[in-house]
């Protein structure tokens, strides 16, 4: 079995950045990246603070030399998830033509709802929007656009399926059923989950605030991230092109409720637990937590007790970077393990520019300044969604 | 690591879900229907009361109530208390509560919502069902590949096998079809023959036991390959594992009446001697996760010794000479959908 999984490759797109330059200048300067809704159709506009990416379908399409005449077959969700497929193949130099097969395992909660909510009026409806509706669509035009003709799939386990995508993606590196993977999570926001999140009143009308004790709800965002990852054989053909390991990953469930976490973080701890013992390192060796904090009053204070209770009261630096994105679904796992290896890479912790005032019980306090030049050798990534689902990703230095 | 199938249950658009019978020799007693050759056709629904609390019941949708009775049952037979991880594939998810919401969206102008149907509309609602029903922490996932999902939520579970990261893993395939999502599939031509739905849930374990009905010898999935290439796949996949075309003795294919698909099947068919030949979409109708419900058929195959008649191609297995009762000790499974989304899987007798 392979022992260590690399990571030579990012690629990254959302409200802050279409590509990884841009994010990180933004996460550096703290430049959020959440506003009214200006592109999707809605009835509420300019009631909710969205994070949008601030192109056209058809402006998306122009980037990649996509023909506007067959916009009927791509989704917003397909888009977003090829610009940021495509800089993470970049990003890594691979050459796909080298005989070495590569899987591309994707992420997402809604697919192609995006095109779905538009054109769907009721049964009666002759639409290309149902070949483009399933989950699986925005993976096979990702495959298509790259020519990617290997193993493909797609995992759909609400707001972590992008943490399980690198899970399923690593797993198969490890036995060697594949020795590299195209790996990461898109989502487009639609009126489908703007309303549906909105029904739970969970939704922050302003910008929101995790672990704030005065935080009202999640901000909705989109976007993709994606990674390369490869196996020790053939990441030491070129060591150079090493970012870092996954070194840790688990999935484990609440088990507690459909939509709710459980008030002891139970999942979550046994999501971090596990991703640590695989890593080989203990809970004070981590250097940066990049944490779910969607800003809902549930899921931050289940996982700060989660927290708590894994690293004591004295915890890593941490911060939410959905601050900065909003929560972007099933791309969120993929995009924040993409914020993450930066952190490691760059030795930068990112703030959480909305926060205030910590919460009553567990007191947690996100960064709120960028702080840099700083040895980072373990980032833990946390992704928890419904269905009960909580995923950790621990990354580290070579 | 050896992976043997504890348990196997179906519920389908034909009388399978039947708990109160013994397992050995209930294939023959289940009065197999070929369904009209066209339309939709909904499961035969079992009283769900007796599986699922009754507070619970009411809010659920028909495929979570097919999602949790079929793995509470084969966790109950397997004799597992809590499976050591909960995989499932859904290649459209929940559906009705999708168009539930989408209904509701449109009719109320995005005002007044139900978030009921938002939140079992995610594609994972029945594998986080099936935890909260078993209390089940363990590792827990939500595959969506169009007609790949249950194979790729297979690969998962054999992989978890092999590293010891798990010994009984609760694995299915489960897909359901309503009246809009029917009309919208026939009215943009994505289908040629009946549609079906179905859930199918297995128990594999790394360890074989006296409850153990078949062995999973191999799983191959290819998204995309050139239809010339198919047959000669076949032959790699058994010549890998040491077999030649005549040490099968059953070969389901996923026929479904699609004339373009034809030449794919026959490439794989025309391989093996006709008595081998046998489908099974006219009973359950094609869904995204129809090969699960083959892989039930063939487990019971295995086990019982015996195959149902309308399963053999053309009807004609009996006067071909092949008696409806005979030793089978491997079926292969072949499945793909319109020239895309190919698998073979192998199961032997644990014996062989």
């Amino acid at each position: 079995m392979n022992n260590h999984i690399w990571i030579t490759g990012l690629g990254v797109a959302s409200s802050i950045g279409i590509d990884v330059k841009e994010s990180l200048s933004a996460l550096i300067s703290g430049k959020r990246g959440l506003g009214p809704v200006r592109i999707l159709e809605t009835i509420h506009k300019d009631r909710f603070r969205v994070g949008e990416i601030p192109l056209s379908d058809q402006q998306m399409m122009e980037m990649l030399g996509i023909p506007v005449s067959s916009y009927k077959a791509y989704t917003r969700t397909s888009l977003i998830g090829i610009i940021a497929a495509r800089e993470a193949l970049q990003n890594s130099g691979l050459d796909l033509g080298d005989g070495v097969p590569t899987a591309l395992v994707s992420a997402t909660t809604v697919g192609g709802m995006d095109k779905t909510e538009r054109e769907y009026s009721g049964a009666n409806v002759d639409s290309g929007f149902v070949s483009t509706h399933p989950c699986g669509d925005s993976t096979n035009k990702i495959a298509d656009y790259l020519g990617m003709e290997g193993y493909r799939t797609t995992l759909s386990t609400a707001c972590s399926s992008g943490a399980n995508a690198l899970i399923h993606a690593a797993r198969l590196i490890k036995h060697g059923y594949v020795e590299r993977a195209l790996v990461g999570g898109v989502d487009a926001l639609s009126k489908f989950t703007l309303n549906g999140f909105n029904s739970l009143m969970i939704i922050d009308p302003d910008e929101c605030r995790p672990f704030d004790r005065n935080r009202k709800g999640l901000n909705l965002g989109e976007g993709a991230g994606f990674l390369v990852l490869e196996s020790d054989r053939l990441a030491a053909r070129d060591q150079n092109r090493r970012m870092c390991r996954l070194s840790g990953y688990a999935n484990a469930n609440d088990a507690h409720h459909q939509t709710a976490s459980s008030p002891d973080g139970q999942g979550a701890y046994d999501a971090m637990i596990e991703a640590l013992t695989l890593a080989g390192i203990t809970p004070d060796e981590i250097t940066y937590i990049n944490a779910h904090g969607t800003g809902t009053d549930n899921n931050d204070a289940s996982e700060g007790a989660a927290l708590v209770r894994v690293f004591g009261e004295q915890l890593p630096p941490l911060s939410s970077t959905k601050s900065f994105t909003g929560h972007t679904l099933g791309a969120a796992a993929g995009i924040e393990a993409v914020f993450s290896v930066l952190a490691l890479r760059e030795g930068i912790l990112f703030p959480e520019p909305g926060f205030e005032e910590a919460m009553e019980s567990p007191s947690i306090r996100p960064l709120t300044e960028v702080k840099k030049g700083v040895d980072i050798r373990h980032v833990l990534s946390n992704s928890f969604g419904f269905g009960g689902n909580n995923s950790t990703l621990i990354f580290s230095k070579a | 690591m050896p992976v043997f199938i504890q348990s196997a249950e179906a519920i389908s658009p034909q009388d399978t879900f039947q708990p109160a019978i013994s397992q050995t020799g209930k294939l023959a007693k289940i009065e197999f229907r070929p369904l009209p050759g066209e339309g939709y056709h909904n499961c035969i629904h079992p009283d769900y009361k007796q599986y699922i609390n009754p507070t619970a019941l009411r809010r659920m949708s028909p495929l979570i109530r097919m999602g949790l009775a079929t793995s509470k049952i084969c966790v109950e037979k397997a004799g597992i208390e809590k499976p050591d991880a909960i995989l499932v594939g859904s290649g459209l998810g929940c559906v009705r509560d999708t168009v539930k919401f989408l209904n509701q969206l449109i009719e109320n102008q995005e005002t007044l919502l139900n978030p009921t149907a938002f939140i079992q509309s995610t594609h994972n609602t029945v594998s986080g069902q099936i935890a909260l029903m078993l209390g089940c922490r363990a590792h827990n996932l939500t595959f969506s590949q169009d007609s790949i999902s249950f194979e790729t939520a297979l690969l998962e579970g054999m992989l978890l096998l092999d590293e010891d990261k798990a010994m009984n893993i609760l694995l299915g395939g489960i897909d359901e079809v309503v009246e809009e999502s029917f009309q919208l599939m026939n009215k943009n031509g994505c289908l040629n023959g009946p549609m079906g739905e179905g859930s199918n849930f297995f128990l594999i374990s790394s360890e074989r036991s006296a409850k153990s009905m078949a062995r999973l010898d191999g799983l191959e999935i290819l998204n995309r390959c050139k239809s010339g290439d198919i047959s000669r796949h076949t032959n790699d996949f058994l010549a890998s594992r040491g077999l030649a075309f005549d040490d099968i003795d059953l070969l389901l294919a996923g026929r479904n009446g699609d004339e373009n698909s034809e030449e794919i099947y026959d490439q794989v068919e025309q391989l093996f001697h006709p008595s081998k030949l046998a489908e099974y979409k006219h009973l359950v109708g094609e869904y995204n996760t129809a090969s699960a419900f083959a892989m039930w058929l063939a487990t019971g195959i295995i086990r019982d010794k015996y195959i149902p008649d309308t399963l053999l191609r053309g009807r004609s297995g009996n006067k071909d000479g092949a008696p409806r009762t005979r030793p089978i000790r491997r079926v292969l499974l072949f499945n793909q959908y319109k020239g895309q989304d190919f698998s073979w899987i192998l199961l032997s007798h644990p014996d062989t």
